[in-house]
């Protein structure tokens, strides 16, 4: 048996309440949790079949085939419809959820299943390593987290000027003193999407037999890099869409920018380049195997050819 | 770490919760053990248990799982261990759980352990897990499908009404190919 110390403590399960004082509480844990990557709900969405999915995993999922992973029924992108209100109901219970499992751990014995300090590499931030900048933070809701340095500050205020510091690298500690025009700034209203959202309109689907040149246009128009091969770029373009679309259906989207990141980090674990290096060599090595048969076929056709031209200018 | 391995070490960690009360799950599932292999977390081994009031009962089978990287958009590859006559005889092993290596049904390549079953194909849906795709082969031990076989000889017994026969013949090679080992090799 494989050995993964710590990065299954850092996986969550609706089991991790059957050792607390309220087991029941596993039943809403999973029910916040989506059917296809079973981890928290982010960005949820509703389908035509009233199933609700991660907005980009139904996204991944109906580009491979347009059925609802749950009831099978044809379910299209073009329908799905985002539901800000499970979103946060999910990411609040995300967030609270350590806190809460530590509450009502019975006092007699030290549960040893939660260990939500486990130690966790910095290029992925995932839950145990944000809980504890949140645990303080989470009677402010208004605050979001850079995605980047991971430091706490208003939605407004990560849009128009962190970020841009942050993702240029410039090093500059993010200022968390309090400003005249943050105390003023109204905190949003409930099942709203940041306005910057709001001009934004989604991606449309990725059209296969769009030709190179216009697919390099269109990763150029995005930021996004044009090398590798055709087949690299297409999954490149179609994977970015899904990642913007998704974002657009968040309560708490990101930067263009950020996704962009985000892109290149998934490019980098799911081997892009080892998939169509095997493609090309089993190409080639399917050629070299038949070579000599490739050869004889296209001397027959010659022959044939030639015996079908003379046959004619005898008659 | 991908979303797929993601999802796959949340699938180890709900399969080891559920394997720690062995007795009921084995009992309501038939799905004995489910873990990733030594080498990589793409390759999973399992074992599973066949069905009560069918002649595939008390016995066990082993299988293998091979995880694709975009799993669980594509389901997994799932087949039955099986091994030939010398390589099962020659092997000494020991332990108390009779695990059969080779399965004569209608809808599983008797050479080479495939599956035809439509849910590891064009009925895979990503909100199905490796267990629950475990559960689905254990249900068709129960449940042949002669309309579409992989093994013609087994289709046939059924087609035919022939129960006895084909009852005698799943005894037979249960009884032939099996042998104790322990559940952990």
């Amino acid at each position: 048996m494989a050995s993964f110390g710590d990065p299954l403590d850092s996986i969550t399960d609706p089991s991790d309440w059957a050792q607390t004082e309220y087991p029941n509480f596993s039943k809403l844990d999973s029910l916040l949790r989506c059917h296809i990557c079973k981890d928290f709900l982010k960005a949820p969405v509703l389908t035509s079949c009233d199933h609700i999915f991660c907005s980009v995993c139904i996204r991944r999922s109906l580009d491979l085939k347009n059925k609802c992973p749950l009831c099978s029924e044809e379910t299209f992108e073009s329908n799905l419809r985002k539901v800000l209100l499970l979103d946060e109901i999910s990411t609040w219970f995300l967030r609270n959820r350590p806190d809460l499992l530590d509450k009502h751990k019975p006092n007699s014995q030290p549960a040893p299943v939660v260990a939500p300090t486990a130690p966790v590499e910095p290029e992925k931030p995932k839950e145990p390593i944000r809980y504890e900048s949140r645990k303080k933070r989470t009677a402010d809701e208004a605050l979001v987290e850079c995605p980047v340095c991971s430091t706490f500050m208003s939605a407004d205020e990560l849009q128009t000027s962190h970020i841009d510091t942050c993702l240029s690298k410039k090093a500059k500690p993010a200022p968390t003193r309090p400003t005249i025009s943050n105390f003023f700034k109204k905190e949003r209203t409930p099942q709203t999407q940041p306005d910057f959202v709001k001009k934004k309109s989604k991606i449309s689907n990725l059209d296969p037999t769009i030709s190179t040149s216009k697919l390099k246009e269109k990763l150029n128009h995005w930021n996004l890099p044009t090398t590798g091969t055709r087949h690299q770029m297409n999954t490149r373009m179609k994977e970015f869409i899904n990642m913007y679309n998704a974002n657009l259906d968040s309560v708490n989207p990101v930067d263009d920018r950020v996704l962009t990141n985000r892109l290149l980090k998934w490019e980098g674990t799911y081997s892009l380049e080892a998939t169509s290096k095997d493609d090309d060599q089993e190409g080639s090595q399917w050629r070299k195997k038949y070579k000599s048969e490739y050869e004889d076929l296209i001397k027959q056709a010659k022959a044939n050819m030639k015996r079908i031209t003379t046959n004619k200018d005898t008659e | 770490m991908s979303s797929t391995e993601k999802r796959l070490l949340k699938e180890y960690r709900a399969v080891q919760k559920e394997l720690a009360d062995a007795d009921a799950s084995i009992k309501s599932t038939g799905v004995v053990a489910l873990q990733p292999s030594e080498e990589s977390m793409f390759k999973w081994n399992a074992v599973i248990k066949g069905p009560d009031q069918t002649p595939f009962a008390d016995t066990l089978w082993r299988l293998e799982i091979q995880v694709p990287t975009n799993y669980p958009l594509e389901p997994p590859g799932i087949k039955f261990v099986v091994l030939n006559d010398t390589k099962l005889r020659t092997s000494k092993v020991s332990g108390d759980s009779k695990i059969c290596y080779k399965m004569p049904h209608p809808n599983i390549n008797f050479k080479t352990g495939e599956i035809c079953l439509d849910i590891l194909q064009k009925k895979w849906s990503p909100a199905w897990t490796l267990q629950s795709a475990l559960v689905a082969i254990v249900v068709l031990l129960a449940n042949p499908e002669p309309l579409s076989p992989l093994n013609i000889d087994m289709a046939n017994l059924l087609k035919c009404n022939d129960t006895t026969a084909y009852n005698q013949l799943v005894r037979y090679y249960t009884e032939k190919y099996s042998r104790y080992e322990s559940l952990d090799v």
